[in-house]
């Protein structure tokens, strides 16, 4: 009996399913590019992925190359790089996520509550354009400003008020706080859009619902705002945290300048990974670092997405 | 209906942009094949000698070789590649040539998808810039090219024999060397202006020693505060190191490898502590150049801007030297020796290679011969066409045609070092005749000293971590040592305490036991 049932309770679902394509299938005719797309583009090079394990060889191609079980992964990890790439990877991105999501946010409220439209263009304009310039130029501006001999901060700040000039390229303390303020600055801007995209969507009733309760600004933002936010953060940090063990490479190489002495605060997996084999052309290592990466994401991903389901359902990612 | 009508239309528009995107563009490799050449490959692939055999020159193989492009832009190509494809049916080559100019701005990762693809093959290139013949070969990427030693053997003997092993990996030949001085000596270069301002001008052109140089400059800074006088001084010959060609000078033979036999730890000797003192008093007095550590400027751009008033560079002659200088330099400069001549491994620049995906070796090896033996084919690689993109002046020197220069020629005739055989093209843009012919004459010079790792090559895999450890180590310490911008002692100790802990021991050894079994199988 209970066979029976279930019997039929998967033939109804099959002729929901079929239904609902036949109902939808414009739609799904319209998506179907972008999932042809997504095939080729992120599932058919997971193929490649088996390169990690193999001593690759160009003649050979993929799939008769011999296996080499670890031995591209050892690199990684037997030397003293292994904890300074692995701590800053992932230091650097905790910061950033965290100073990040609170910093665009801010910005975000902040635009919502600009009421002149012309204004609310122009400081839309004005906060996105740090995140199109190239990291190369933002390198050179970062120069700009700490070059020792001529550069604004030593030329125009420190030596006019009697301080003794700072070699910032040779003192690798100062570049945490260095990189954070200019990873905020550039990435801010289009991190605050996205929320603000959020903002403007709500149902501005209970906007005026709480005026007439007499609520102050402040308790608007941290009663109706921030709470209505809150399933976007969560994606956005899930997001974020998929992409933990990466890091821009402009970043941490172009900004620093490449510059030897800051290595130790500079380095991480994706820089190490190409300082050691940039003249090797060696697939095979160079992969075993991004499948690493890819899968200490994924890890990351599913653990916190578990975790935020358990807590509120409503906003897990899958 | 309206709405599903554009739903459908979009849908189709988007399908067509994704198969537009997906497909292959004929252009973007940036070659034009000749008559369809490269496409009708396969149908080719038959042994070189055959080939030679048909009359018809359109059923030749043709073989798709690496053009070296500063620019995206080549535009004489066709007409190149048409002219020496007659010249070659001309002599019954048995092979005719792609031209595939790569700009230098994306070469690796155009070459390592070409030397992934065998629907759309490289088949000649040169490592320079690129690569070394060691992970080449450890990546299966070129061939071995042992078989056509006894096919073309005056190819094997061009140059000396060390400077073949240089190429070789397990005394196979992989890659045949460009043609060099593949030895040189360190030269100062300084303002001519400036050095007749000081009074040293008479001793251009004459071997000096460090301290006499290390005089004129202190002069010169006297004389001009404002200008530096040392952009890089990572230099070797002065250091008087063989590196054996690797960047991160783990282990080195001392006094250039001539009669040298023990690999160091150069970062732990007293010559490399000592060498360290010499870049901090030119530090000290104002000789280098500002924020040396992010500051990539080559000496003669420092020159020419005006920044610098001279710098170390290395040069097989000195008139070599001041002739490189009238090319590079706005300012008339002289130059001063510093040491003596030596070559040594980091004096082979360049080789060339037959890639694995190649589908027709015999041919590709043809036509890497004639462009190693044969003046005409070497020059339209070099040059170009005689009155199209150059022109030959009294002296036997070539100059841009008429109404031509670097911007409007459509053909790079400033990098002929790249190409197999430069010695064969005509010296360019100079007046010093012997340019090539002066080079080509120290190959068969036996007063000559060369280093005793001449042709070793490190095959670093069995101490690849600790290499990739130390090499990452010595990115941290090392240019801020040789620019003098940190104390020596306490960050010199520093260096060679993390190279200790990561294994540069056993590198030094494994070099060594790699450099013994090298020496012993050219007894």
């Amino acid at each position: 009996m209970k066979d029976e049932a279930a019997r039929l309770g998967r033939q109804a679902q099959r002729r929901t399913l079929r239904k609902r394509i036949y109902k939808y299938r414009i739609l799904y005719i319209l998506a179907l590019p972008a999932f042809v797309y997504l095939i080729i583009n992120n599932y058919m090079p997971m193929v490649g992925l088996s390169l990690a394990f193999k001593n690759y060889s160009f003649a050979k191609g993929i799939f008769a190359s011999p296996w080499n079980g670890i031995s591209n992964f050892t690199y990684l990890f037997g030397s003293k790089w292994a904890k300074i790439m692995f701590r800053n990877t992932i230091g650097y991105n905790l910061l950033f996520i965290a100073l990040g999501t609170v910093f665009a946010i801010f910005v975000a409220i902040v635009l919502g509550e600009v009421l002149n439209p012309r204004a609310k263009k122009i400081y839309q304009t004005l906060i996105l354009i740090p995140h199109l310039v190239s990291t190369v130029l933002i390198g050179y501006l970062v120069y700009a400003f700490l070059s020792y001999t001529n550069g604004f901060v030593n030329m125009s700040i420190i030596t006019p008020m009697g301080g003794e000039a700072i070699n910032w390229y040779t003192e690798p303390k100062y570049w945490p706080f260095i990189l954070t303020i200019v990873q905020l600055w550039r990435s801010f801007g289009f991190q605050s859009i996205v929320y603000y995209a959020t903002i403007i969507g709500f149902d501005k009733s209970y906007y005026e619902a709480a005026v007439v309760d007499g609520a102050n600004t402040w308790q608007q933002i941290t009663q109706i705002t921030l709470p209505l936010l809150r399933p976007t953060i969560i994606i956005l940090t899930i997001m974020a945290l998929g992409r933990m063990f990466a890091s821009d490479f402009g970043l941490f190489y172009q900004v620093p300048m490449n510059t030897g002495t800051l290595h130790t605060v500079t380095t991480t997996i994706d820089t190490f990974v190409y300082r050691a084999l940039m003249e090797n052309h060696d697939v095979g290592r160079s992969l075993a670092a991004g499948f690493l990466q890819s899968i200490l994401g994924f890890i990351v991903v599913m653990i916190t997405n578990t975790i935020v389901r358990k807590i509120e359902p409503e906003s897990a990612l899958f | 209906m309206r709405k599903k009508l554009t739903a459908a239309i979009l849908a189709a528009v988007m399908s067509i942009a994704l198969i537009a995107c997906g497909s292959a563009d004929p252009g973007s490799t940036g070659t034009q094949a000749p008559s369809e050449s490269a496409e009708a490959a396969p149908a080719e692939a038959a042994p070189a000698e055959a080939s030679a055999e048909e009359s018809n020159p359109a059923d030749w193989p043709v073989i798709k070789v690496e053009i070296l492009s500063f620019t995206d832009a080549q535009e004489k190509e066709p007409e190149i590649e048409q002219a020496l494809n007659e010249y070659l049916v001309s002599i019954d080559a048995g092979v005719q040539a792609d031209l595939l100019p790569i700009a230098i701005g994306d070469r690796a990762t155009t070459l390592t998808l070409m030397l992934a693809d065998p629907d759309n093959p490289i088949d000649l290139f040169g490592w320079r810039f690129y690569s070394t013949v060691p992970d080449m070969v450890h990546n299966d990427q070129i061939i071995s090219l042992e078989k056509y030693r006894d096919v073309y053997p005056d190819l094997w003997d061009l140059f000396p024999e060390d400077v073949y092993r240089t190429c070789q990996v397990n005394g196979e030949q992989y890659s045949i060397p460009g043609a060099d001085s593949f030895g040189n000596f360190q030269v100062y270069a300084m303002r001519k202006d400036v050095a007749e301002e000081i009074g040293v001008a008479d001793k251009a052109s004459t071997r000096i020693t460090l301290e006499e140089l290390n005089d004129i400059l202190l002069k010169a800074e006297e004389a001009h505060p404002e200008l530096c006088w040392h952009g890089d001084t990572a230099v070797l010959p002065l250091q008087g190191i063989d590196n054996f060609g690797e960047t991160a000078w783990l282990g080195v033979l001392l006094n250039r490898g001539v009669d040298s036999h023990e690999i160091i730890n150069y970062y732990a000797s007293p010559e490399f502590r000592a060498y360290c003192e010499q870049c901090k008093w030119w530090k000290d007095n104002g000789m280098i150049v500002d924020d040396p550590l992010n500051n990539t400027y080559a000496g003669y751009t420092l020159m020419n801007d005006g920044v610098g008033g001279g710098y170390l560079f290395e040069a097989y002659n000195c008139e070599y030297a001041l002739s490189l200088m009238k090319a590079q330099i706005q300012y008339e400069t002289i130059v001063f020796q510093l040491t003596d001549f030596a070559g040594n491994n980091s004096c082979v620049y360049n080789g060339w290679n037959i890639s694995s995906v190649c589908r027709n070796p015999d041919a590709a090896m043809k036509l890497l011969y004639l462009m190693y033996t044969d003046p005409q084919v070497c020059r339209y690689f070099t040059l170009g066409i005689e009155g199209l993109t150059y022109k030959v002046d009294e002296n036997g020197c070539a100059w841009y045609a008429d109404g031509k220069d670097v911007n409007n020629v459509g053909w790079n005739l400033s990098a002929p070092w790249f190409y197999p055989n430069e010695c064969l093209s005509l010296p360019f843009e100079t007046d010093y005749a012997g340019y090539f012919s002066d080079m080509a004459a120290l190959w068969s010079d036996n007063s000559l000293k060369y280093s005793e790792a001449m042709g070793f090559v490190f095959d670093k895999t069995p101490v690849f971590d600790q290499y990739s450890a130390c090499a990452a180590i010595v990115d941290e310490y090392r240019t801020a040592l040789l620019m003098g911008q940190v104390d020596i002692d306490d960050y010199l100790a520093r260096f060679n305490d993390e190279l200790s802990a990561n294994g540069i021991d056993e590198i030094v050894a494994e070099m060594q036991k790699q450099f013994d079994e090298f020496e012993a199988s050219k007894n």
